[in-house]
């Protein structure tokens, strides 16, 4: 967290390659919160390129509460949120194969990718909040209360999506309907 | 293993991969918006940082990033060497006197950011440099605190919050544990020990990005924090310093530090008599008591496009605050409100008028909480509404609640209306919305250094796509419905993502306005 506070200090005096390294750093698990949440690749990268020109047009004045990684996590599942309210209704998997991860042994990586794939498709069956809940959560590593605060509603609701979100997951991959 | 626990397990290991090619785009966007912010945000300069620092009380008394950075660093670097930590503490706490400068390297030179000298009974004094020139000074005495800043010419003065500032922060340890737990990592490195005198050993934290040196001398007191970059220059092993913040120890300091002399053109303010002069209940244009508050309006105006600006207001009772103490200016104990949007149905076509409520900002201070709100009217005729009529949610919070519920009393209640306010004539020229949210906005930085919270309000998110769904079905006609069906509908979500501290003016007027249009359609 304190690297984080001072790369963000860097950032807010203009250094391009404080912004390259927050980039570097949190890049992959935010294109995964996106993508979960949106289940198209363009629409997740525009989601994650929206958030970056905020985040890099507003870092001088930028001061974090929480930790930057969740920050970031938070502004991703808002930014995702507008765009499903303006009518981008997605889900449609389109590029998951090429941002699936890539492994040096050819068995292994089948293997790896085939297991994220069916876990992806399964999230992506889960209602929207649900998944905003466990990805904020298990990706952001905010705390339901963090969360419940964002969000403006109870810890109770946020606990209860984040169960319910979890059974359902389970019960999806159990029952291999997410094949 | 609980099989949740698994699912999570299998969650977090699940890892996406950006492609090269919006690694590129991305980065290239983002690279020119903090260009654009270099050249365009060049305004919020550290003193325009102030009015933000001093809303968290943890930055607030460290005053610049530095010297906050410091208090952690202490912590971090020594917190898992309980002897060396405990010497080093103890130190500060038998100090006399400590004076503390943060430095930044910028433009290739060393510039002050800030001081802060410490005496112990009398008191703290901060001061925040720019352009070599005081931008704020606070001092803390115990009995009083005084904040100047340059830019409005004023100083405030209030109450003692903290006479030990920084120095303080430097000793709360407990409220430091968490982000000592976190950092970890730091060691002691021989290699580094100061060679010049060999008098100075050196603690160090190593990351990829980021690198710092603590500098304690052989009596064990924490002398110099070093922070460090990585740099293009190879001189240093690639990296270079670029934030330093020294610490002196029992030196005299000249008592004109500690006094709360602030030039001749400087005006003083006192805090809660300035208040009490603003807010007062007893010159409102309508108050009215319930729950032992008192609910004011002090200000009702007509703005272009009939939208109604509203000043209002609720404190305790004079009877319930002699009863129920709080001496803590920031802590609610007695009660706030909600303004509803007085919606009333005329006949049954489903013609229906309302007073939409959109809150711009809100001060908080010692039980005393006051509201700029703007009135959209929506279902008047085109000359808009000759009353304004609002709807009110009161609750009691904290010890009031409390006292309130042990007696069986009501601790909330909504009025509907709670007045009925006739529209004042209208003045020859009207200001528009935007010109009253940049008047408010004037308003609440002028409030914010001495005040225990100012904050602007962002619109809020009340619905679940369940819930907005069963809202448009039981009002079909309503106008938000129609927006919410309309291509605009995500500005009903906007703003979330930005907490009200963290955002800029500019934005917040953007958003709010595009609101206003919004909401006007």
């Amino acid at each position: 967290m304190r690297e984080d506070r001072a790369l963000l200090r860097r950032l807010g005096r203009g250094d391009q390659d404080a912004l390259r390294l927050i980039y570097q750093k949190f890049k992959d698990d935010l294109i995964t919160v996106a993508f979960c949440l949106l289940g198209d690749l363009a629409a997740a990268e525009d989601c994650l390129h929206d958030v970056f020109v905020n985040f890099a047009f507003r870092a001088r004045n930028l001061r974090l509460r929480s930790n930057l990684k969740g920050y970031l996590t938070t502004c991703v599942a808002n930014r995702a949120r507008d765009l499903l309210r303006a009518g981008v209704r997605l889900v449609s998997l389109d590029g998951l194969e090429q941002v699936l991860p890539a492994k040096g042994n050819p068995s292994q990586e089948t293997s790896d990718r085939e297991e994220t794939a069916r876990l992806v498709r399964a999230m992506l069956q889960l209602p929207r909040e649900q998944r905003e809940v466990i990805t904020m959560h298990l990706y952001g590593r905010l705390k339901f209360r963090q969360i419940a605060e964002q969000f403006a509603m109870s810890i109770n609701t946020v606990q209860s999506r984040y169960r319910y979100g979890i059974d359902k997951l389970r019960k999806l991959l159990d029952a291999g309907e997410a094949r | 293993m609980k099989r949740a626990d698994e699912m999570e397990r299998s969650i977090e290991k699940l890892k996406l991969r950006t492609r090269r090619i919006a690694d590129s785009r991305i980065l290239e966007d983002a690279s020119d918006a903090l260009q654009r912010a270099d050249r365009g945000g060049a305004a919020a300069t550290f003193a325009g940082r102030w009015g933000k620092i001093m809303k968290s009380r943890t930055l607030r008394f460290a005053s610049a990033a530095a010297l906050l950075a410091t208090a952690f660093a202490l912590y971090a670097f020594l917190g898992n060497q309980q002897t060396l930590y405990a010497r080093v503490i103890e130190g500060i706490e038998n100090a006399r006197t400590i004076h503390a400068i943060a430095k930044t390297f910028d433009n290739g030179r060393w510039v002050k950011e800030a001081d802060v000298w410490y005496e112990r009974g009398r008191g703290v004094a901060e001061i925040v440099w720019k352009d070599g020139a005081i931008a704020s000074k606070r001092i803390d005495d115990g009995t009083h605190m005084w904040v100047y800043k340059a830019d409005n010419g004023l100083t405030i003065r209030s109450k003692s919050i903290d006479p030990m500032g920084a120095v303080g922060e430097m000793l709360e340890t407990e409220q430091l544990r968490d982000q000592r737990l976190q950092d970890g990592g730091f060691t002691r490195d021989p290699g580094n020990d100061r060679p010049d005198d060999g008098q100075w050993l050196a603690y160090a934290r190593y990351g990829k990005t980021q690198q710092a040196i603590l500098w304690v001398d052989q009596a064990k007191r924490f002398r110099v924090l070093e922070e460090r970059r990585p740099s293009s220059d190879q001189q240093d092993n690639g990296w270079e310093t670029y934030c330093i913040t020294e610490v002196q120890y029992d030196i005299d300091i000249p008592p004109s530090v500690f006094a709360p002399e602030f030039g001749e053109s400087t005006r003083i303010v006192e805090v809660d008599a300035m208040l009490d002069e603003q807010f007062d209940p007893k010159q409102a244009v309508f108050t009215k008591e319930a729950l032992g508050l008192t609910f004011s309006v002090h200000e009702l105006a007509k703005c272009k496009g009939n939208a109604i600006f509203v000043v209002s207001s609720i404190g305790p009772t004079d009877a319930v605050r002699k009863k129920v103490r709080s001496s803590d200016g920031s802590a609610w104990n007695y009660g706030r409100y909600e303004f509803g949007a007085s919606w009333k149905r005329l006949d049954k076509h489903g013609r229906a008028r309302a007073f939409r409520p959109l809150n711009l900002a809100e001060v908080y201070h010692a039980g005393r909480q006051i509201r700029w709100t703007l009135f959209l009217p929506h279902g008047f005729d085109g000359k808009g509404p000759k009353e304004c009529e609002l709807e009110v949610h009161l609750y009691t919070i904290g010890r009031l609640q409390a006292d309130r519920s042990r007696k069986g009393l009501p601790t909330q209640q909504r009025s509907k209306p709670m007045a009925v306010l006739p529209l004042p004539e209208t003045p020859e020229t009207l200001s528009t919305p935007e010109e009253v949210m940049h008047q408010v906005y004037s308003t609440i930085a002028a409030f914010e250094p001495y005040v225990a919270s100012a904050k602007l309000e962002l619109r809020h998110v009340p619905f679940t796509d369940e819930e907005m769904e069963a809202e448009i079905k039981k009002h079909p006609d309503d106008g938000i419905a129609k927006l919410y069906r309309s291509d605009k509908s995500q500005r009903l979500l906007h703003g979330r993502s930005t907490r009200p501290s963290e955002m800029r003016t500019e934005d917040w007027i953007t958003d709010r306005v595009s609101q206003l249009l919004e909401m006007e359609q």
